[in-house]
């Protein structure tokens, strides 16, 4: 018996690199920016942006950059400058002083957190989910487990639908949620169970809705996704994984010599 | 004065989307209006603004002569009362009572009038045996009139009903048409969206048609249905018994099945 059935093809961006070797860039750049200071993590936060660019994705990744680690690296450092106590006072004003010690912990903290967060929000822009969870599948990864990943990743942004509609019920029936931060952290409470309740139940039906698609069934998968995995892919996922041990090899031998 | 003035309203989604393209219409007390129209014709998105849920970023509404836009929606409530397509998205206390007197409670209101108010409500809307219950234990269509009771139970002048025939029988569209009736003598305005066009014929003395995100009819149900250009633009059936009295070529519109019955009762009579 022959089966006709259509194939998807990965276009755009995806179509470039396998997803599993921008995942391994984009953890390599993590990596490498978390073990050294401040101007590697500069340093990689710029090839991040080059690698953004290179995929298409430039502007709406700079955009949510801009939005979420710009503004979180901000609030950590002055957070950090301003709690943390050391002896070498470099500015006071009233109550609040800097010390040459928090300013140091806080460049460090924050340069991690540069890396890091650059490099997360660089792979949800470029890596396609689906694509990496059927990648991981073939690679014997169980497809419980990518289902779990694909749900929690997928969750967030439902859920947060779902809170604008129930927040949007709640105040047509009077509940007040424009004002001050007690009166809307009064009103958000009625607002958790019905989210915890609808998400109960979703869970619930996609449950039944799995089992009714065989989900369980003792059988061999197959998968409409082909995700090309060529020799350029194999060769950029080893020059990652060379960089990262020759990073931590690296900053351990400099441990070691300035120890 | 109307009780609601929609004056050339539009709205804009951040993202930069037109919802909806200067709709204007006015509602008097006592009216009883369906908005019909296709998925995304800007149906909802309209009604929305009637209670401040949105704000238009062009025009203004106005509910007993004051603009939406200085109150918060939370204000306009007790005024114009929402029903969500989704009774998920409302309910959350353990039991239909307290689900029904939440509103009355958060506005203080005395004990006595909070229970005339849910019993007048449970009453109305047929939930008076579940009022002890868990809303979650009850099927759809009850949870559906348990958010219905709440907003009777409001008393607002304006009553929204975002799609309330979605998952009904007969016995809750019938008791959805005796709602209308009683709201409307009471002096209530009503405002349904549904794509239920049987009960829109049967149930609703003025129709307003939205198509692309405009306002393409505003009149009486039995003219707007019958017609048919109209009706094919939105991409709206029209209900069976205007089709057969299309089909048959009778020139006077309506929706009562005895005349059409007596039309093709007379031509067969006519014509031996």
């Amino acid at each position: 018996m022959v089966i006709h059935m259509n194939v998807q093809k990965e276009t755009g961006r995806t179509q470039k690199l396998n997803p599993l070797t921008i995942l391994y860039i984009v953890a390599a750049l993590a990596v490498i920016s978390v073990v050294y200071d401040y101007k590697v993590s500069v340093v990689c936060v710029v090839m991040m942006m080059f690698i953004a660019a290179g995929f298409g994705e430039f502007t709406s990744y700079f955009k949510l950059w801009c939005k979420s680690i710009l503004w979180m690296c901000a609030l950590c450092f002055v957070l950090q400058i301003f709690f943390i106590p050391g002896e070498d006072i470099i500015w006071k004003y009233g109550v609040f002083q800097v010390t040459r010690e928090g300013f140091g912990q806080a460049v460090k903290l924050c340069s991690r957190l540069f890396g890091a967060g650059s490099a997360a929000i660089l792979g949800f822009r470029l890596i396609d989910l689906g694509s990496l969870m059927a990648v991981l599948e073939k690679r014997g990864v169980p497809p419980t487990v990518t289902y779990v990943l694909m749900s929690t990743a997928n969750i967030i942004p439902q859920m947060i639908k779902r809170m604008g509609a129930i927040l949007e019920a709640q105040k047509s029936r009077g509940i007040e949620m424009e004002s001050n931060m007690l009166v809307r952290a009064k009103a958000f409470l009625p607002s958790i169970g019905p989210l915890i309740l609808n998400a109960i139940v979703n869970a619930e039906e996609r449950a039944i809705t799995l089992e009714a698609r065989a989900f369980s069934a003792p059988c061999r998968k197959t998968s409409i996704r082909v995700i090309p995995d060529m020799q350029t892919d194999k060769i950029i996922r080893g020059l990652m994984i060379a960089a990262v041990i020759l990073a931590i090899g690296g900053k351990i031998i400099l441990w070691i010599v300035f120890k | 004065m109307a009780l609601v003035e929609v004056k050339n309203i539009s709205f804009r989604y951040p993202n930069g989307y037109l919802a909806v393209d200067d709709v204007s219409f006015s509602i008097e007390a006592g009216e009883n209006i369906a908005i019909i129209g296709q998925n995304g014709a800007g149906k909802t998105t309209t009604v929305k603004m009637l209670n401040g849920l949105t704000k238009p970023c062009e025009g203004d509404v106005l509910i007993q002569g004051e603009s939406t836009r200085k109150y918060t929606t939370a204000q306009m409530a007790r005024k114009a009362g929402y029903v969500f397509q989704n009774p998920e998205d409302q309910i959350f206390n353990a039991t239909v009572y307290k689900e029904v007197e939440y509103g009355l409670k958060k506005r203080k209101m005395p004990i006595e009038e909070c229970e005339r108010r849910v019993n007048d409500a449970a009453e109305l809307t047929g939930i008076g045996p579940y009022l002890e219950m868990n809303p979650y234990d009850l099927p759809l269509s009850i949870r559906k009139f348990v958010t219905i009771a709440s907003v009777i139970a409001s008393d607002c002048d304006v009553m929204i009903f975002d799609e309330p025939t979605a998952g009904q029988d007969l016995d809750g569209l019938e008791r959805l048409s005796e709602l209308n009736r009683v709201l409307t003598k009471r002096g209530k305005a009503i405002v349904t969206i549904t794509h239920d066009m049987e009960f829109v014929a049967e149930n609703y003395d003025r129709v307003i048609v939205m198509c692309q995100k405009k306002v393409i009819a505003d009149g009486k149900t039995k003219d707007v249905f019958f017609e048919k250009e109209i009706m094919s633009k939105a991409m709206l059936k029209q209900p069976a018994l205007v089709r057969i009295a299309s089909q048959i070529g009778m020139t006077q519109n309506t929706f009562d099945l005895r005349e059409v019955a007596a039309f093709i009762e007379n031509r067969r009579q006519i014509q031996g």
